[in-house]
């Protein structure tokens, strides 16, 4: 029994779901908080988009529950899903209508004030092309207006499935701001799926990883980077000679043009403990710095750990 | 529920609904305007009436049905919106309780359009060739109630086509089945399982034994609000993958 949380967002127990052999989503334990951007990242096939889809309502799962802030998403589903906002995957529109009357549609199935169209066309910047039918939309305005959308009704959650999929670099720049921005300006949590983990970095604060349907990790940004340090980067005259040196203390020790590379490396008196060594023994020290992992560095490391598990 | 209707109303705008309900009185206008021309139809308003409703039971009637319910499923599958519209608060059945209101709603539309063209063509026929004027009361209310009663009947395969085409993503199949279904109805015309063939129970509300009409019209109304109700409760409860 999933406990009403309001300072989680979303959270799922044991959540499993299988389409015929291939298990999609396995024994997913997933918890968001609110307020935040959560990166929700993985490969595709992953099981990201399948988790979405529970989450939504649109699909079940074979075992497990999902709750979003405290409603049990199949027993209160209309509770749960009240002010979240989605955008699954492609952009989908009707495309014989104009924006606004898109837009209208989703006002009307939501019983919303007429107001709520303008402001949502407003917030996404499609006022002046409110008027014009969907179909002359460029890729980048359909995803607007689904983004539109998913703010008529000014959610409290916003769940963005693949957001950048298709749009040019100024659409992406624009999204990674409105998603950046979304829980000051709009007040609301943000789960963003991505395969492009570069990207999602540059948002999130937050960050779910998935692989093969399992959760490999979650927490913040901070604490994702404190717990695998990327290790330590010393420039010097005689990198060779300087990296076989500490090879005693770091086995991992290696040079690369003209500085040496400590893989782990990442305590400050360690640090300041190598750095004494090599000034010792007369080697010219022109730079320290630690050096911070990409987030495509750490899930490869998690996801060798998990092929290892399994 | 209102927002919901209003909601399916307004993705008909620009749609090919217009043209889905033109199509068939304008079919039975020039058909029915050129046979009486050529002086091949019946001399008396009831017959030709009669002939004329005929042509609506047996072809257009089910052939408006299978483009229009394929047309309302299509608004969705063809564009990828359930995902967004399942995903929003209101229950799934609603959504699909207003599909299937719109159907029944815009197939009652085309059967008071098919009644209007009837009387239009034989009234323009008059006109056109007064010397082949049609004869006798004009059944307008006769006409009404036939036509009422074939739109009733055919609520079953309104309903089982709307299902086949909420069901399977192309519409090739809904129109496939459609259309097949209305030219083996012409051959189970005759057979004692026709009586139960959905294509073919509109026809039957002309049958000139009352109890076969009678059957036709219960199970047509019966059945396809069953259906409607069995189709609304699954599709609610499907995965949308």
């Amino acid at each position: 029994m999933i406990a009403a949380m309001s300072q989680t967002a979303i959270r799922t127990e044991n959540l499993s779901r299988r389409f015929g052999r291939v298990t999609a989503v396995s024994d997913l334990g997933l918890e968001v908080p609110a307020g935040r951007v959560c990166g929700f990242l993985g490969p595709n096939g992953a099981g990201k988009t399948t988790t979405i889809r529970i989450l939504l309502g649109l699909i079940r799962p074979d075992r497990g529950n999902s709750a979003i802030f405290g409603h049990d998403v199949r027993k209160a589903r209309r509770a749960a899903l009240t002010g979240v906002g989605s955008l699954v995957e492609t952009p989908a529109h009707y495309l014989n209508l104009t924006g606004r009357e898109n837009l209208e549609i989703t006002r009307h199935l939501l019983g919303l004030p007429k107001t709520a169209t303008d402001r949502a066309l407003e917030q996404v910047g499609l006022t002046e092309a409110a008027n014009r039918k969907v179909k002359g939309y460029s890729l980048g305005m359909r995803q607007r207006l689904g983004l539109a959308r998913a703010l008529i009704d000014t959610p409290k959650l916003l769940i963005l499935d693949e957001p950048t999929n298709g749009l040019d670099p100024a659409g992406i720049h624009e999204m990674r701001n409105l998603i950046r921005e979304a829980p000051d300006r709009f007040g609301a949590t943000v789960l963003v799926s991505s395969h492009l983990l570069g990207e999602v970095e540059q948002t999130a604060d937050h960050v779910a990883l998935m692989d093969r349907g399992r959760l490999l990790f979650q927490d913040t940004l901070d604490n994702l980077h404190a717990a695998h340090p990327g290790g330590l980067e010393i420039r010097t005259d005689r990198a060779a000679e300087a990296a076989e040196r500490l090879k005693t203390r770091h086995a991992d020790a290696r040079a690369e043009e003209g500085r040496v590379i400590l893989p782990g490396a990442h305590d400050a008196t360690e640090i300041a403990a190598l750095n004494r060594e090599l000034v010792e023994a007369e080697f010219d020290i022109s730079g320290l710095r630690t050096l911070k992992p990409s987030l495509e560095d750490l899930f490869m490391k998690l996801t060798r750990r998990l092929g290892d598990q399994s | 529920m209102i927002g919901i209707f209003r909601a399916e109303l307004l993705k008909l705008r620009r749609s090919l609904v217009v043209l889905v309900l033109a199509v068939p009185p304008v079919m039975i206008f020039l058909l029915s305007v050129l046979t009486r021309l050529t002086g091949n139809g019946p001399d008396l308003w009831l017959v030709q009436s009669m002939a004329t409703s005929a042509v609506w039971a047996y072809f257009l009637l089910p052939m408006t049905a299978t483009g229009m319910t394929a047309l309302l499923a299509q608004l969705e599958h063809s564009t990828g919106m359930w995902s967004h519209i399942l995903a929003l608060p209101p229950a799934k059945w609603t959504i699909f309780a207003a599909k299937c209101v719109l159907a029944l709603l815009l197939m009652a539309v085309a059967s008071g359009l098919a009644w209007a063209s009837i009387f239009a063509a034989g009234h323009t026929a008059n006109l056109l060739a007064p010397d082949h004027a049609l004869q006798g009361p004009v059944p307008y209310w006769d006409a009404a109630k036939l036509l009422a009663k074939m739109f009733a009947a055919s609520i079953l395969l309104i309903a089982v086509q709307l299902a086949i085409a909420l069901r399977y993503a192309s519409f090739a199949l809904p129109i496939s089945i459609g259309v097949g279904g209305t030219f083996v109805a012409v051959a189970a015309t005759s057979s004692q399982y026709g009586a139960y063939f959905p294509w073919l129970l509109p026809v039957n509300m002309l049958a000139s034994e009352p109890e076969r009409a009678q059957f036709a019209l219960t199970y047509g109304v019966a059945g396809g609000f069953i259906v409607l109700a069995v189709l609304t409760i699954w599709f609610a409860r499907r995965d949308w993958k």
